[in-house]
This record gives structure tokens, C-alpha cells and sequence, in this order.
């Protein structure tokens, strides 16, 4: 029981991880004739860059320029972290369904 | 091994290794298309220190989807000792033989790797072309090559079941002819 709650738990953390980076790619493909959600979707893509510019110029400073802009580099940053959680998620799932399908296939054997 | 230690242990390997190989499967699908559709995507036009994050992202995934892939080999090694031991007792000759399920299994490995590493290579070539599409044609002609020796591998461990087979039956056959030939 322990191992399917420790399975829901990193399946949940898996969506919460991956579902921004989702809701971001899809922002810019949606194509409404409503105002409201027009206008929804621009405050959002806004928040986002605003943040980004935000961080990006507060770091500024501290990035050696043959490195790149400090813009490149915030986002690249996010989307590589993105990725390497979104691995390190997939790999403890695997662990944990290993374990319970070890589990039951024992039980099946007894 | 008996023909029920066999049948029983097959049936043991069956049950632990597929629902495995079934997650281990989605998950590395799972990873692809989080690379290829939002991943890869969104960090084309970035890069840091000259190396495009695109680049990055897809190695990232080409390892992981790897390291699942070999984590699952073990899995369907095991499920094809036990598709084979099935085989052996259910298709082959009296008396599953040690030799006979080895040769089965053989079969069975090298038809079930090379599916394997063909569907692997479509999932790892579309990630390869984002780094370098040299090498997903050089890596294409190697895994071409392994496929032919193990395809011939498999197909001459069948041929010498069939042999074995084949004299089993002749000799069946001339026991009967010689049976025969006493009565009249």
C-alpha cells in the first residue's frame, strides 16, 4: 500500500512538472474569437515574460558574456532543469512499479 | 529441467516480466514525447556558450530513454527464455531437452532483440537527427548489420531444431517400417 501512495505521489509530481512547460507550448496555438480568453491568454504570456525579463536582468551581471545572454540562458536553464526532473520522475516511477509488480508477482507465487 | 519445472518457471518469468516491460516501455515513450513535443520545441532559438539547448535536451532524453531501454533488456531476456521454454514443451520434441530449450530461446532472443532495437532505433533516430543526422545513418547501418547476424544466428538454432526434429521422425518412421517387416 505504502509503494502505490509513493507511486501517485511521484505520478502527481510528474503532471505538476510537466504541465506548465504544456500550458506554455500550447498558450501561443490558441486561436479563440472570445475576447475574454484572448485577452486571458496575453496576461499570461505576459506574466511569463515579464518574470523571465526579471530574472534575467537581476543576473545579468553575474553572467560571463561568452556564455550568452542572460535571457538565453534563464530559459534554457528552466528548460533543461525541466527535462532532467522530469527523467529523474520517470526513472522513480519505473523503480516504484517495478517494486510493486515484484511484490504482486510473489504474492501470485505463494 | 522437467517439462512441468519448465512449463511452471516460464509461466513464474511471464507474469514478473511483461507488466515490467510494459511500464519500462511507456515510460521511455513517455519521455519521448515530452522531448519531442514540448521539450525540443520550446528550446529551439536558445543557447548557452554556443550550444543549442535543443541539442542539450535531446541528449538528455536519448540517455534516459537508453538507460529505461537497458534496464528493459533484462526483462525481455527473460521473457524470451520463458516464450521459448514454453515453445520447446509445447511445439517441440518429446522430453523438452536442455539443448532443445536452449535453441528455441535462441530463436526467440534474436527475432525479439531486433524488433526491439528497430523500434528503439525510431525512437532514438528522431532524437539523434536534432544532434547530428550523420550519425543516425552511421548508427542505422551498424544496428542494420547486428540484425543480420543475429537474424542468422536465430534462423540456424531453428534449422538445427528442425534437423533434430526431422531425424526424431525418420527414425520413428523406420522403427515402424522395420516393425512391420517382423510381422510379415
Amino acid at each position: 500500500m505504502e509503494s502505490i501512495n509513493k507511486l501517485l505521489l511521484q505520478i502527481v509530481l510528474l503532471i505538476i512538472t510537466v504541465l506548465p512547460f504544456i500550458a506554455y507550448t500550447e498558450l501561443g496555438k490558441i486561436e479563440s474569437t472570445s475576447e475574454p480568453i484572448r485577452n486571458a491568454v496575453e496576461v499570461i504570456n505576459n506574466s511569463i515574460y515579464n518574470a523571465i525579463h526579471f530574472t534575467s536582468a537581476m543576473l545579468e551581471p553575474f553572467i560571463p558574456p561568452e556564455l550568452g545572454t542572460a535571457h538565453d540562458i534563464v530559459l534554457s536553464c528552466i528548460l533543461i532543469a525541466g527535462m532532467l526532473l522530469t527523467v529523474i520522475l520517470a526513472v522513480l516511477i519505473v523503480r516504484t512499479s517495478a517494486n510493486i509488480i515484484t511484490e504482486w508477482a510473489m504474492g501470485k507465487d505463494a | 529441467m522437467t517439462e512441468e519445472e519448465v512449463r511452471i518457471e516460464s509461466k513464474r518469468e511471464i507474469y514478473d516480466s511483461f507488466p515490467k516491460l510494459v511500464v519500462y516501455v511507456s515510460i521511455a515513450i513517455l519521455i519521448y514525447l515530452f522531448a519531442i513535443l514540448v521539450f525540443i520545441p520550446l528550446g529551439h532559438g536558445f543557447d548557452i556558450a554556443g550550444v543549442p539547448t535543443a541539442t542539450v535536451i535531446s541528449a538528455i532524453a536519448i540517455i534516459s530513454v537508453l538507460v529505461l531501454l537497458w534496464r528493459s533488456s533484462r526483462e525481455i531476456k527473460d521473457l524470451c527464455d520463458a516464450i521459448g521454454g514454453l515453445i520447446a514443451v509445447n511445439v517441440g520434441r518429446e522430453g523438452a531437452s536442455d539443448e532443445e530449450v536452449a535453441h528455441y530461446q535462441k530463436a526467440v532472443k534474436g527475432i525479439v532483440y531486433v524488433f526491439a532495437v528497430v523500434i528503439t532505433f525510431l525512437f532514438i533516430g528522431s532524437l539523434l537527427t536534432e544532434i547530428s543526422e550523420g550519425a543516425a545513418g552511421i548508427l542505422l547501418i551498424l544496428i542494420f548489420l547486428w540484425a543480420v547476424c543475429t537474424l542468422y544466428s536465430s534462423g540456424m538454432a531453428i534449422s538445427a531444431e528442425i534437423e533434430a526434429t526431422a531425424n526424431e521422425v525418420a527414425q520413428k518412421l523406420e522403427k515402424g517400417v522395420a516393425k512391420k517387416e517382423e510381422e510379415y
